[in-house]
């Protein structure tokens, strides 16, 4: 299977359905759960064409997050003013409908609604794809903040450069096999690898 | 191959229908008249909802206006019968290719509304205007058979149900051949995925009128005979209770086969018929059973039948495959 | 004065074809039972006014015991057959209402039943005087809008709405529970056709086939709206209501009903996707 659905399967989205072997979240199996399960049990989701509600608005978007778990007043103000922080734009846009962002104001969207959750994990499918370089940039940022904050990121992306930069391990997905798993370092390393699977 | 199985099955199907009126006694043949003329109903039907997935909840629409079309010819024209079979037929595809061509307009879901409420419509019209007799439709008496060489009055059920059963055959073999041909198959590829028949290239609303346009055509004739059997044609021919037998009919007996609906026609009346005895409100139990068929049993008698055989066949070709 | 009757007969389809409209803005499904969830609800109303001698409780009765067989219906009914193809839920809703219908005749028989208007008053208008009772009815019609908007826009729960309308698998990833979501949606939606049907009994009394001719209307109405819109709903249903009691002035009241038909496919003809459909993403 491909890299998105390998991500849709974890998250829980119809199709695909697993066929065959499991998926496991630190001790908990969760390989048939349902998206809402999967989510609230701590993992995040910023799909490919980044799917924001586009008939809500930019609060609104971030307050779905927020108010799915029952957590203090107090708690929430303090999440999305740490959010706001993140992502200055968007605290701009609050009253604005989804579809009247940018491509990489919703992009921040799609990041900042699943950060709004506190995940422990988040997964990202290809974040980057028709984005700006200084957009790229902001999100590498983020994800570096992320992982200084102890969350989790499973990225999907085209981008070996990007992805190389920004990651602790790598795995390599060539028609639906894993041909390589180790850091950075040591893909950089083999050249022959690197040659065969980026054609550098 | 397939195919000499197969005329041999319809020549043993039609031997028994043709034997039967005299094994039966006048309830049954009577009541066997009818499982043939709904069971008309039902084919027609399904040529739309199982094999073009279009869904109609107003058919009894096109049946009840072919039953007015010949009852009108008669009682307005004096028409001999072939006549008013005919104008019940015409009536009933007018009708159809004006409902269709609204089609041409809407997406799926919104025709399936518009048959349903044309129905409806048609359903009060008839109702309410007394040039077609208003409440109590019309009445009137059946002309007798000219064949040319022989003349024979429809007041002996027996002849009619032959006259019946000569037009289910008939109907049957011409349905069975559209379904089969290069447009049937057309038709089907539009059930399956109609956005890919369209990507493929082909006038997606054309066929589906022309599939709509066909069962209208049968339906009007299931119309026509229906008023002939019973000398009158009344507003309830165009009831939604029709329209909703005929869609459970269909389902029960399983779409997409033609014969499959005209089983359910069959098994369902029969069960109808005995519940009746017993209970007033049958259409209750019945109207579960289709409920429960529909979630269950999608694919009706015929259908789940056909996937067990078939799985059977599959899994002893499996078995011996391996065993090689 | 016939503008009036206009008025309070396209409230009283508007109540039935929102909850028509917003069950299928949310779950894709459109409801070919909900004209019986009407009937139901006018029947329920009935007894419930009968055994508690009062209206507004009997009102309250059969709207939350309607809304509880909506819940079960979706549970036992749609969610079984969710993922197939639509054709599927089509068949088993009408399947549904042939079954509702049958199940009322038996259980109550043939003869219309009647209610009394809970309020018998009648206001003084300039020319004429006006039941006070069906003014009654569009203000309550009314307040449910205004709830219902507020519901949608205002709230948490609305917010959950909306979100599984415009998205559903992304709403599930959100941490939304679509399921419960779909079914409390239904319940409402049926909730709100069963409150027309006992608002409506006293007007026009309580019959079996009282749930196709509404329904007949409502669709009418929801495909001139567009199917999901909302605000499309209420302004046809009343543009319909009109429509309806006006045209019955001069002619017969069955002809009427064939001029809200015709005016269905005027607008099929010119503006196919009705006047205020949504987009909706797959």
């Amino acid at each position: 299977m491909g890299k998105s659905t390998a991500m849709k399967s974890i998250m829980g989205i119809s199709p695909p359905a697993v066929r065959s072997g499991k998926i496991r979240f630190g001790d908990t199996e969760i390989t048939h759960w349902l998206a809402y399960r999967v989510s609230r049990l701590g993992i995040g989701y910023v799909p490919e064409d980044r799917r924001i509600f586009p008939l809500l608005t930019v609060k609104e978007n971030l307050r779905i997050g927020l108010d799915v778990f029952g957590v203090v007043k107090e708690m929430k103000k303090n999440m999305l003013e740490k959010i706001y922080g993140y992502f200055p734009r968007l605290e701009q846009r609050l009253s604005q409908l989804g579809e009247s962002l940018s491509g990489g104001e919703q992009q921040m969207l799609a990041i900042a609604r699943a950060m709004v959750m506190n995940p422990r994990l988040i997964l990202m499918d290809e974040p980057t794809e028709g984005l700006m370089p200084l957009l790229v940039e902001e999100i590498k940022e983020i994800i570096k903040v992320l992982r200084q904050n102890g969350v989790s990121v499973l990225l999907v992306e085209q981008s070996a450069a990007m992805a190389l930069e920004v990651t602790d391990r790598v795995y390599v997905m060539e028609k639906g096999t894993i041909r390589f798993e180790g850091t950075p370092k040591e893909f950089r390393d083999n050249e022959a690898l690197m040659k065969e699977l980026l054609g550098v | 191959m397939g195919n000499r199985r197969f005329y041999i099955q319809l020549a043993v199907i039609l031997g028994l229908l043709i034997v039967a009126p005299f094994l039966l006694t006048k309830y049954y043949r009577h009541f066997l008249t009818e499982i043939l003329i709904w069971g008309l109903l039902a084919m027609a039907l399904d040529l739309i909802l199982g094999y073009t997935g279009i869904v109609s909840f107003g058919h009894a629409a096109l049946f009840g206006l072919g039953a007015y079309g010949a009852a009108m010819a008669i009682v307005k024209m004096k028409a001999g019968l072939w006549l008013a079979i005919a104008c019940g037929l015409t009536t009933s595809t007018l009708f159809a290719i004006s409902v269709g061509f609204l089609s041409i307009y809407v997406r799926g879901v919104y025709f399936t509304i518009i048959t349903l409420v044309s129905a409806e419509i048609f359903h009060t019209i008839m109702l309410a205007t007394p040039f077609f007799g208003g409440e109590n439709g019309l009445n009137f008496q059946v002309p007798p058979v000219n064949l040319g060489f022989v003349t024979f009055s429809l007041l002996n059920p027996t002849n009619f149900y032959y006259l019946v059963l000569f037009f289910f055959i008939l109907s049957y073999l011409l349905c069975r051949r559209v379904t089969q041909s290069p447009m049937g198959k057309v038709f089907q590829a539009i059930k399956d995925n109609e956005e890919r028949a369209r990507a493929v290239g082909y006038d997606v609303r054309k066929y589906k009128i022309t599939a709509f346009v066909i069962s209208g055509l049968f339906s009007g004739l299931s119309g026509a005979l229906y008023t002939l059997l019973n000398r009158y044609a009344n507003p309830d021919f165009l009831s939604f209770i029709i329209s909703g037998e005929a869609v459970i009919w269909t389902l029960i007996g399983g779409m997409g086969t033609l014969y499959g609906p005209v089983l359910g026609t069959g098994v369902v009346m029969i069960i109808g018929d005995s519940l009746s005895s017993w209970i007033e409100n049958y259409l209750i139990i019945i109207g579960l059973m289709f409920i429960v068929s529909v979630i269950f049993l999608p694919k009706g008698i015929v259908g789940t039948i056909k996937d067990r055989l078939f799985l059977k066949e599959k899994l002893n070709k499996d078995w011996n495959d391996g065993a090689a | 004065m016939q503008a009036l009757n206009g008025l309070v007969w396209g409230m009283i389809i508007a109540l039935v074809a929102s909850g028509l409209s917003l069950i299928f803005g949310i779950m894709d499904v459109v409801n070919f039972a909900h004209g019986e969830f009407y009937m139901v609800g006018a029947y329920l109303g009935w007894l419930a006014i009968k055994l508690s001698n009062s209206f507004w409780l009997g009102l309250l009765a059969a709207l939350a015991s309607v809304a509880l067989i909506g819940m079960a219906v979706e549970i036992l009914t749609l969610r079984p057959i969710r993922g197939r193809d639509p054709l599927y839920t089509l068949m088993a809703m009408f399947g549904l209402s042939i079954f509702a219908q049958q199940s009322i005749l038996a259980l109550f028989g043939p003869l219309a039943k009647e209610v009394k208007e809970p309020v018998a008053m009648k206001i003084s208008f300039f020319a004429f005087e006006y039941p006070l009772y069906r003014l009654i009815v569009v203000g309550i019609a009314f307040i449910i809008f205004v709830f219902a908007w507020l519901f949608l826009q205002k709230t948490k729960y609305g917010v959950w709405v909306r979100a599984t309308m415009q998205d559903n698998v992304m709403a599930s990833a959100m941490g939304i529970p679509v399921k419960r979501v779909y079914t409390l949606s239904f319940a409402l939606g049926t909730a709100l056709a069963a409150t027309s049907g006992v608002l409506v009994a006293p007007i026009f009394s309580v019959y079996q086939t009282m749930g196709l001719s509404i329904i007949v209307s409502a669709f009418i109405v929801v495909v001139i709206g567009g199917l999901g819109s909302l605000q499309g709903a209420i302004l046809a249903a009343i543009l319909i209501g009109e429509l309806q009691t006006l045209s019955s002035v001069w002619i017969s009241p069955t002809y009427a009903r064939v001029f809200s038909f015709l005016a269905l496919i005027f607008v099929l003809l010119f503006r196919p996707q009705g006047l205020f459909s949504i987009s909706k993403r797959r």
